[in-house]
């Protein structure tokens, strides 16, 4: 008799699983829209003809899209035109009815937050001459209000920025 | 006529005498042949060979993996992460309890399946980084690339990193081929428990506007094999 002999290799296993491991990314969006109809909103101011003592008053909506409250900054930038105007243009913001920045153009740095809860923030911006010095007829100034996320060492590694246009020529004459 | 007789008969003697010792001979050589043939077989019958183990083993026993959260809940939990990116740092681990509650030894073995990076579409800021939009994007997501993973065999002074890698789709692979080459092999006595550890964080300068919505998504897989002895 021939007797052969061969180790099995039909190993016992048991397995478990730790099934549906999830790592998800939030979200942080904001748009500029109107407070009328929630309109996309690119364009602020256009005013022409303006006159010392004369203002505009316009109203923007800051609308959370994303999932992340952040705190953002309303800035202005890429001034051009003539200097003179855009250095005597005043700014007065309103929030709630609440004065919440009154002073030149130039100086404006406004920042607020927009929690998970508010959702959004309406402002009432306010542009005026108040400067009747005759240099500044004939005048135009073009600048954008850029509305950015600000970077905070503990807040958000997301960002967004927007912007909105505004053109202003002052009278020939007053 | 007599002597035709005479010589037929000698020639008839001679035939059968002839024919006689023809047959003779032949009659030799059949037995000859006959015996010779009785010979072979007998001689074929006689050829054994006996081969004999002496190792033969018949092992009756049992393998049953079992996993426990650290804190010795039976309901192993998953990992879930949510609102990655409210902050720029993210760092966390899970730790499990790996329980051979079985009679035999048992070789650890560690892998992922089912891994998924989704997209889920792009919002307007990641729209202008990211040139993959689709939703749901399954391996278009960048999460996983931006996610350092290691797997630790035990704990304190006794830790072992097996696995170092991200979870983007073309790295999948690097967990278990890394586990696989761990010297020596992670092994689960029956009887022993052995923790493993997972933690992740995310890589410098990662988690931008590009990973705004992306999801990961992952199973893991412990698998214990018997230990044959050879």
């Amino acid at each position: 008799m021939i007797a052969v002999t061969r180790l099995t290799d039909a190993d016992l296993t048991d397995q478990e699983k730790i099934a549906a491991n999830n790592f998800h990314a939030s979200t942080l969006d904001f748009a500029n829209q109107s407070t009328a109809n929630n309109s996309p909103k690119s364009l602020l101011f256009n005013v022409s003809g303006l006159v010392p003592g004369g203002f505009q008053v316009e109203t923007v909506r800051v609308k959370r899209k994303g999932n992340l409250g952040f705190r953002y900054q309303l800035k202005p930038e890429s001034l051009a035109g003539d200097a003179v105007l855009c250095q005597a243009l005043e700014v007065m913001i309103l929030v709630d009815w609440q004065v919440k920045y009154t002073g030149k153009l130039t100086d404006l740095n406004y920042q607020a937050d927009i929690n998970e809860k508010t959702d959004h923030e309406d402002l009432v911006v306010v542009l005026k001459l108040l400067d009747n010095n005759q240099v500044l007829m004939a005048k135009t100034c073009g600048f954008n209000f850029k509305l950015a996320t600000v970077d905070e060492t503990d807040g958000s590694s997301f960002s967004d920025e927007e912007t909105l246009t505004n053109q202003v020529s002052t009278a020939d004459h007053w | 006529m007599s002597q035709f007789r005479q010589s037929y008969r000698c020639q008839s003697k001679m035939s059968f005498t002839h024919w006689f010792e023809h047959f003779a001979r032949w009659r030799s050589f059949i037995v000859v042949l006959v015996v010779a043939s009785l010979g072979i077989a007998a001689t074929q019958a006689l050829f054994r060979d006996v081969e004999k183990s002496q190792q033969g083993t018949f092992v009756v026993g049992t393998l049953d993996l079992t996993l426990a959260n650290q804190d010795g809940s039976q309901v192993a939990q998953n990992i879930t992460m949510t609102k990655i990116g409210s902050q720029k740092q993210l760092n966390g681990e899970k730790t499990w309890k790996i329980h051979n509650q079985g009679s035999l030894d048992g070789d650890l073995a560690f892998k992922l399946a089912n891994v998924h990076n989704f997209e889920n579409g792009c919002n307007e800021p990641e729209a202008l980084v990211d040139s993959t939009c689709d939703n749901p994007g399954d391996g278009e997501g960048e999460l996983g690339s931006e996610l350092s993973f290691q797997v630790i065999v035990g704990q304190g002074d006794q830790a072992r990193t097996l696995v170092q890698s991200d979870l983007s789709p073309d790295h999948v692979d690097q967990f278990a081929q890394q586990w696989d080459q761990a010297d020596p092999p992670i092994k689960v006595k029956a009887g022993q428990t052995l923790e493993v550890t997972v933690k992740w964080k995310n890589k410098p300068n990662s988690l931008g506007n590009e990973v705004q919505s992306d999801s990961l998504q992952f199973d893991i897989i412990y698998e214990l094999q018997q230990i044959v002895k050879q």
